[in-house]
């Protein structure tokens, strides 16, 4: 697993370097192309490039609802120093020099929508219905994932990246000889803030936004977010599964050596030395090792193999190949050498100790004395068969207890998987139910007056209209600063509601600002402090705001202000740059062809859709997860619960073999072996779904992202889901014991003992 | 149906050596339910005393005559009742690879109520063959054994697991106790599952370990434990009490200690007991001896004086 992370770490480095993917990112209104030599003459600037990018409403075909489009311009002169973000081509052809009509698609965005080469796409181009050519599918290091405005999590059907002819575009949109984004590459040792506020000096006289850095580009954070989930499981499922290993060569071990002790007694008494056996019972549990390593190793590059050929559908690398470097192979290996050598250690040491004579003697009936056991008074009424069982387990309270906690360990894998399932479902839920709970969201290209709102309300099935007014600023708290948009919203908006822990609304202060706690946490700030907040749009003013109080969305970071509060300090007359709507189901297939043909607007994003494609995305990011911790479970207590019954079996064989012959029913015998790993399980179960609520805890800030938060939150269900199915798990392994049971040698014990 | 020379000679040698033959000491059974089934001497039923729970007649006999007959004999290999266990023409054959090892060769044997029967053979003799056999751990390659009426050779494992769990009563060479469970518990665990069980505190006092109950293996001395492995099989109150060297791990003195237990289990309990063993000190204990080696029996011996326990010694 650790392999399969690093391999796509690497992917992505291969990737980004050989696309040249820009380290810097800004967007401006309108900017002159000379401006581009400036920027190019800044300190610590490698390479620059200008585009044009402008988002439109697309029809495509198959798509009841509007997508939306990212047009972006090809490069002029490809293949230049300042090629920045190159393009894979990975179908088709670039658009011919002079065409204004034919497009590249994002290959994503084409499987998608199953687009071939030649459909295609209607496009509202500077008011003009156009018809796009697709002429090839492309890869961009910019758009790994593909997120739209107004969009939180990438949908491929509803948004895709088009590139087009810097000519076309430019007359479309009146950007001739001008450009409105930027990608930079900086040298290898400038100083990125530097760079930052130099861009933002220049471009500011041209409506510039200010400009970022990769930690802040979109598909960048959702990439390295993702990767973070992937480390993480990489991290956490081998050392659990380690740690359970290193105990059963233990158990393997000790097992073994109870057996040949009479041979540690004939090999001592010959006259060789404690530390010569250790060492031969040590190179044995080496050799164990050594073959688990290389049968490891066989079996786990096709595993990382098949794991990278999943995330190869989700991950548009060109380069996502799995390898094995020699780091992952080193690691591996001594992290399973030294458990087991421990094991096997601690083991030897104990079997060493023996003196010769009494290696030799077969073991004296094991010590069992009147204990615990013959103090409890509900005691009296137990069957034989129920002390013989107790009586076992209490005799080694250590080796029930690593028991317990062996099984307890995989429950709670089981119940980790399932929980962060589970979760996210919630999650999703909750976030759409109490905070978005509009059914369509409109953007427009920029802010616009209320009156826009009036021809919203008039468009079929729309049943009410609540704009909002997203305004991208930075928020400065002490030395510490974030880029985030201010979601201006009316103060008794019922489509959008701001939450808090119990889902309840939260009503937008007359003055201050409430911000997620997430984003509180990244500033540092608390309720009753002062924020400074820079435009970075328009005005660009700079002013002060309270946080009156921290919100709970389970979903994206925001800063949330009274509509009314915010036109006043911007002295605007309250400017919308979106609504959200509630429509009527019935109508939406007509509503969906005009929000098509309306030119002004820039992005649609449906509640259903975008609860669906969040669904699948969070679904594909977990999924591989819940389904690799489950099955890992599963065969921690399959081979917790067997290894532990074979122990019980190889050291009570011969009793229960006695019992056979005395008239025991195979039946009978297997409940004497298997009560004991019953009660084992049994025991595990509570201590499981404790460890599993532990680890769930334990996990909640690995999941505390600027994207989403996991809550905490354990179902019954989950609690009986992982119990169930470490009972089955138990019982697999109970079934292949008594198969073992079945094949007792009867006859040998009347002859021998052990 | 006979076809072993060896068995016949036995039969008739056996014949010749109980008729008229004085009697030895009778064996006074306990008039418990099994045994009143029927007449020693001519297998019919007894009537008991509707108001007591004693027979009319002496035990285990029809009439007073029949007592006297079966006092005469009271250890008769040509007893007319069925015998409890009878092996006719048995062989088993182990398969070593290529090589046939024959460990029994047609073996033709009976065995009946109360008797107290010392198997004696050198290791490889076949002893424990035949004692596994008649354990119903194992089934013979040829010929048929028989448990009263039924057919151990026809049975099916379920159907072995439950003759032995009802009829058999096994001791063995180490005793093989629970050693997480307490002597008088060890005895209980048995006792749950036979159908006719005897009280286990009892059978302990019997066995003298009255004061060890509470003990577990691992406080016993070696002839403790196995006295105690001896109350276990009687405690489910078997038919055949079948002995594997049951003295071969203990010393002298407690070894005789041990079969002074099997001596009067078998006394007290009219159980038929069969003990195979190497030693030949232990033959003089039986009401009759059979020798078995590569497989035959070589010899059969009945005693018209069985030694106790406190004669023998080696």
């Amino acid at each position: 697993m650790r392999g399969t992370y690093l391999s796509l770490v690497r992917a992505r480095q291969i990737y980004y370097t050989t696309t040249r993917f820009a380290d810097v990112f800004a967007q401006s209104r309108r900017a002159p192309l000379p401006l581009a030599e400036r920027l190019r003459a800044l300190p610590g600037v490698k390479a620059v490039q200008t585009r044009v990018v402008e988002d439109v409403t697309l029809t495509v075909p198959g798509l009841t609802e509007p997508a939306t489009g990212r047009l972006i311009s090809l490069p002029t002169h490809p293949g230049s120093a300042d090629d920045l973000d190159r393009l894979t081509l990975t179908a088709g052809r670039l658009p011919a020099p002079d065409s204004d009509s034919e497009a590249l698609v994002s290959q994503t965005f084409a499987t998608a929508n199953a687009l071939p080469l030649g459909a295609h796409l209607g496009v509202i181009l500077n008011g003009r219905w156009k018809e796009l050519t697709v002429v090839g599918f492309a890869l961009s290091p910019e758009y790994i994932y593909e997120i739209g405005p107004a969009m939180i999590f990438p949908d491929n059907r509803r948004f895709g990246v088009l590139w087009m002819n810097r000519e076309a575009l430019g007359t479309a949109f009146q950007m001739k000889g001008a450009f409105n984004d930027v990608a930079i590459a900086t040298a290898t040792h400038a100083s990125v803030p530097e760079v930052l506020d130099a861009v933002d000096r220049l471009l500011a006289p041209y409506g510039g936004l200010s400009a970022y850095d990769r930690s802040e580009q979109p598909s960048y954070r959702f990439l390295s977010d993702e990767l973070g989930e992937i480390e993480v499981n990489a991290t956490y499922i081998p050392t659990i599964f380690l740690a359970v290993a290193a105990f059963l060569l233990y158990t393997q071990l000790a097992r073994l050596i109870s057996i040949q002790r009479s041979q540690i007694g004939l090999l001592k008494s010959f006259g060789f030395a404690a530390w010569r056996i250790g060492l031969h019972y040590l190179e044995f549990a080496l050799c164990i090792v050594a073959a688990g390593l290389l049968l490891g190793i066989a079996a786990g590059i096709p595993f990382g193999a098949a794991l990278i050929g999943v995330y190869r559908l989700y991950f548009h690398f060109p380069a996502l190949t799995f390898r094995v470097t020699a780091g992952v192979l080193v690691t591996a290996s001594s992290v399973a050498l030294s458990a087991a050598g421990i094991g096997a250690l601690s083991a030897v040491a104990r079997a060493t100790r023996l003196a010769p004579a009494e290696a030799m003697r077969p073991e004296s009936p094991r010590r069992f004395r009147p204990g615990l056991l013959e103090s409890l008074p509900w005691t009296e009424r137990l069957d034989p068969m129920s002390r013989s069982i107790i009586r076992n387990l209490a005799r080694r309270p250590w080796r029930a207890a690593l028991s317990v906690a062996g099984i307890a360990m995989a429950m709670a894998t089981v119940m980790v998987g399932r929980f962060i399932f589970d979760a996210v479902h919630h999650l999703v839920a909750t976030h759409f139910d109490a905070a978005e709970r509009q059914d369509v969201t409109v953007v427009f290209p920029d802010v616009r007056a209320p009156r826009a709102l009036a021809s919203l309300r008039a468009l079929p099935g729309v049943l009410s209209v609540e704009p909002f007014r997203v305004m991208p600023a930075r928020l400065r708290a002490g030395p510490r600063s974030k880029r985030v948009s201010i979601l201006a919203v009316p103060p008794s908006g019922q489509l959008y509601r701001i939450i808090d822990v119990r889902g309840n609304r939260i009503d937008v202060p007359p003055a201050g600002v409430v911000l997620t706690r997430k984003l509180g946490e990244i500033l540092a700030v608390h309720p009753g402090e002062m924020l400074r907040i820079e435009q970075l749009d328009g005005k660009r003013l700079h002013f002060s705001a309270r946080v009156v109080r921290l919100s709970q969305e389970p979903i994206g970071i925001s800063a949330y202000m009274d509509s009314a509060a915010l036109a006043t300090i911007l002295r605007e007359d309250a400017a919308i740059s979106g609504a959200r709507l509630r429509i009527d189901a019935r109508e939406a297939p007509q509503l969906y062809v005009q929000l098509k043909r309306t030119p002004a607007i820039a992005g649609v994003s449906i509640r259903a859709a975008t609860i669906t494609t969040i669904g699948q995305i969070m679904n594909r990011s977990f999924i591989l997860m819940t389904t690799v911790m489950t099955g890992f479970g599963i065969v921690l207590v399959v081979g917790m619960v067997y290894n532990s019954a074979r122990i019980a079996l190889s050291e009570r064989g011969s009793e229960l073999a006695s019992l056979r012959v005395l008239g025991f029913t195979r039946l009978e015998v297997t409940q004497l072996l298997l009560g004991e790993q019953a009660l084992l399980v049994i025991a595990a179960i509570p201590a499981g779904c404790a460890l599993g609520a532990l680890l769930c805890r334990l996990l909640i800030p690995v999941f505390d992202r600027e994207l989403f938060r996991l809550p905490f939150l354990l179902t019954r269900a989950t609690f009986a889901f992982a119990a169930l199915i470490t009972l089955s798990a138990a019982i697999l392994a109970a079934a292949l014991v008594a198969v073992r049971i079945a094949r007792l040698d009867l006859i040998g014990v009347l002859k021998s003992r052990e | 149906m006979r076809t072993n020379p060896e068995a016949g000679l036995w039969l008739f040698t056996a014949t010749q050596n109980t008729s008229g033959s004085r009697a030895v000491q009778f064996i006074r059974t306990i008039p418990d339910r099994e045994n009143r089934a029927a007449c020693a001497w001519c297998a019919r039923g007894i009537e008991w005393s509707a108001h007591c729970d004693k027979p009319m007649t002496p035990p285990g006999a029809h009439t007073p005559e029949h007592a006297a007959m079966n006092a005469q004999t009271a250890v008769r290999t040509d007893d007319p009742t069925p015998p409890v266990m009878s092996m006719r023409a048995v062989s088993k054959i182990y398969r070593m690879g290529e090589i046939d090892v024959p460990a029994l060769r047609a073996v033709d044997l009976e065995l009946h109520a109360r008797e107290f029967v010392v198997i004696l053979g050198a290791s490889g003799s076949g002893k424990s063959t035949l004692l596994n056999i008649l354990g119903g751990l194992e089934t013979p390659t040829t010929g048929t054994v028989r448990y009263l009426d039924h057919e151990l050779t026809a049975a099916d494992e379920p159907s072995l697991t439950r003759y032995r769990r009802e009829h058999v009563g096994f001791v063995f060479q180490f005793y093989n106790l629970l050693p997480s469970l307490t002597a008088l518990e060890n005895v209980e665990l048995v006792a749950q599952i036979a159908p006719r069980a005897r009280d286990a505190r009892e059978v302990l006092e019997r066995v003298g370990l009255a004061d060890r109950l509470h003990h577990f293996p691992a406080q016993l001395s070696g002839g403790e434990q196995q006295r105690v492995a001896i109350a276990r099989a009687l405690a489910k109150r078997p038919d055949v009490l079948l002995c594997d060297e049951p003295t071969g791990s203990l010393d002298f003195p407690t070894g005789r200690r041990v079969l002074a237990a099997l001596e009067q289990a078998n006394r007290e309990f009219s159980t038929l007991t069969v003990l195979i063993t190497h030693n030949a000190a232990i033959a003089a204990m039986g009401s009759r001896v059979i020798r078995l080696s590569s497989g035959r029996i070589s010899q059969t011996q009945v005693n018209e004086r069985r030694a106790s326990a406190e004669e023998i010694s080696w």
